[in-house]
């Protein structure tokens, strides 16, 4: 129970012969942000080549978020912003098998390329000040993944923060099989121009020799970047990558054929997306996946 | 024909119960915006004027196989020229096209009405989208509007209000660009489209409206030169679409340039 074992079964479940049919999952993620009250979007903030862009305040299809993420909280499937499934059920689990993704845009009718990055968002918190120097408390509890092997961590930025570029270290539990606490994360830059604007993401470097992070106690900047704004860290498991290798160009992500191969989704995942871009249109995303579940 | 292995997937792709062909001409195209072939040559359809359901008698629909029961594409055969384009690269989208209109004023800010109608198919409205279909030019000045709506839940709920669209210049202009639109928190699906709201005018009256549709398939073009098969499980990343009875099957496109895309291919669909 739990795999698809071969072709044969592969073929069996997608034409809808096994104990549950697939999932067929459609997303809209537009290029408009969602600010202030409801319905009130804005246009996008440009993205930047090479630069993290968290699609998490756009507006979407199914429905996404109407705020930012507020007091930590560990989402899940039921969390507006997720992109929604449904969980498996009888001890089976569920796999995502393809993965077909567009990248357009709306607000300055051009095309992009560039890599998706599909992410299971583990933890979250807003509300941090660009301005504060003392640790600012993070806190909360995985539900997910919570040995924290693979888990990462990263910022995002919801509103501006300041124009003066500071380093931000985060105290985290890491994901050693005895896991220490007090760890200490590289440096990693945040505010000034590239990373201050809303809508970016950053990964924050661990420190040597760990691999993952099973909790994070807190997020340091030290000296202010100049503007309050409002910014977060997250814990985030990354799923799969799917290259849109020309502008305007479908992506695919094929989990059979193609390797890496099959990746589980976990009940309850909360998934998220990120663009690395290779220019500033913003994203308009139209895409697809078939989950499995054996 | 039942599917319970490989080599009986195979043998269906080899040889489904019908191939059904299309063929799409020019189109009007921008770049990064998803246009609507439903307008476009051949099995041209026309602006709908009144809301109304859509049907594989509607014209603009494929409908070259018969309309049974529920098919599936199994894959998409190249016959001298899949899902051509003038130019490298582009995606296509296939969707079933459920309800549509026209009519809607582009230099108005007040909320215009959509008549009332309901979906003919997928009828708990659950991954249905709405989106913002123009017919004739409108405006090229850029502003936002909002969609009124009834949403999918068990007992759907009237009068919810879309996030912001943007619409009008480099946000959708051109005859055939079409918009897809963002609900509002936890809403998954549209059962009917009440009415739309611009905020300011875009200048130009144009002609556009609302259409509800279910998609489909996600598909990559090939260059005019090259040929293509793609299947269920290579090339398709295992999209495998259900097409219900009395589907009206339309394309769009996204612009990969200003340059307009053609398209032409079979369908592979099997009953199973």
């Amino acid at each position: 129970m739990g795999a698809i074992t071969n072709l044969d079964a592969l073929a069996l479940n997608l034409v809808g012969g096994d104990t549950v049919a697939p999932q067929r999952i459609w997303e809209m993620v537009s290029d408009r942000i969602v600010s202030g009250t409801a319905p009130t979007t804005s246009a996008p903030v440009a993205t930047l080549p090479g630069r993290l862009t968290s699609l998490w305040m756009n507006a979407t299809f199914p429905a996404g978020v109407s705020a930012t993420p507020g007091a930590v909280a560990a989402p899940t499937s039921a969390t507006a912003g997720s992109w929604p499934f449904t969980d498996p059920g009888g001890g089976r689990k569920l796999w995502l098998a393809g993965l077909s993704a567009t990248v357009g845009n709306y607000s300055a009718s051009a095309n992009t390329a560039g890599m998706l990055i599909l992410y299971d968002r583990l933890l979250h918190i807003s509300g941090l000040s660009g301005t504060s120097t003392s640790a600012q408390t993070v806190g909360g509890s995985l539900t997910r993944y919570t040995d924290g092997v693979g888990n990462w961590i990263m910022g995002e930025v919801y509103t501006q923060i300041g124009a003066t570029a500071r380093n931000l270290t985060c105290s985290y539990t890491n994901s050693a099989a005895s896991p220490a606490s007090g760890r200490t994360s590289m440096q990693t830059v945040i505010g000034g121009t590239s990373n201050r604007e809303a809508n970016r993401a950053f990964i924050v470097n661990l420190g040597q020799g760990d691999t993952g992070v099973s909790a994070v106690a807190s997020a340091t900047i030290g000296v202010s970047t100049g503007t309050a704004g409002d910014w977060g860290i997250n814990v985030i498991h990354p799923l799969c990558w799917v290259p849109i290798r020309y502008p305007g160009v479908l992506g695919i992500r094929d989990c059979v054929v193609t390797l890496p191969p099959v990746v589980e989704i976990k009940t309850g995942a909360c998934l998220a997306w990120l663009w690395l871009p290779t220019s500033t249109p913003a994203p308009h995303m139209m895409t697809t996946a078939v989950l499995v579940e054996r | 024909m039942a599917i319970t292995n490989l080599a009986d997937y195979k043998s269906a792709v080899a040889t489904p119960h019908q191939g059904v062909a299309f063929s799409k001409g020019t189109s009007t195209a921008r770049a990064g915006i998803w246009s609507s072939l439903f307008t476009v040559a051949f099995a041209t359809g026309a602006a709908p004027g009144a809301n109304a359901q859509c049907s594989y008698s509607t014209a603009g629909a494929i409908n070259g196989y018969i309309d049974a029961a529920t098919l599936n594409i199994l894959g998409v055969e190249s016959s001298g020229g899949f899902l051509s384009t003038t130019q490298t690269g582009g995606a296509f989208m296939l969707v079933d096209r459920l309800t549509h209109c026209s009519g809607l004023n582009a230099t108005l800010n007040t909320e215009q009405a959509i008549g009332s109608v309901s979906l003919p198919r997928y009828t708990s409205g659950v991954g249905v989208m709405a989106a913002i279909e123009v017919y004739t030019l409108i405006g090229g000045s850029t502003t936002t509007g909002t969609l009124k709506y009834n949403n999918a839940a068990g007992t759907p709920v009237a009068n919810l209000v879309s996030y912001q669209f943007g619409i009008g210049g480099n946000s959708g202009q051109q005859a055939q660009s079409i918009i897809p639109i963002g609900l509002a928190s936890g809403d998954n699906g549209v059962t009917k489209a009440q009415s739309v709201t611009l905020t300011a005018t875009t200048g130009t009256a144009g002609d556009f409206g609302v259409t509800l549709f279910k998609p489909l398939l996600l598909l990559n073009a090939a260059p005019f030169t090259d040929t293509k098969t793609v299947d269920m499980i290579v090339g398709m990343a295992c999209q495998c679409a259900a097409v219900q009875t009395s589907a009206c099957l339309t394309w769009l496109s996204l612009g990969y340039t200003t340059t307009a895309p053609s398209i032409t291919g079979v369908l592979k669909l099997v009953e199973f």
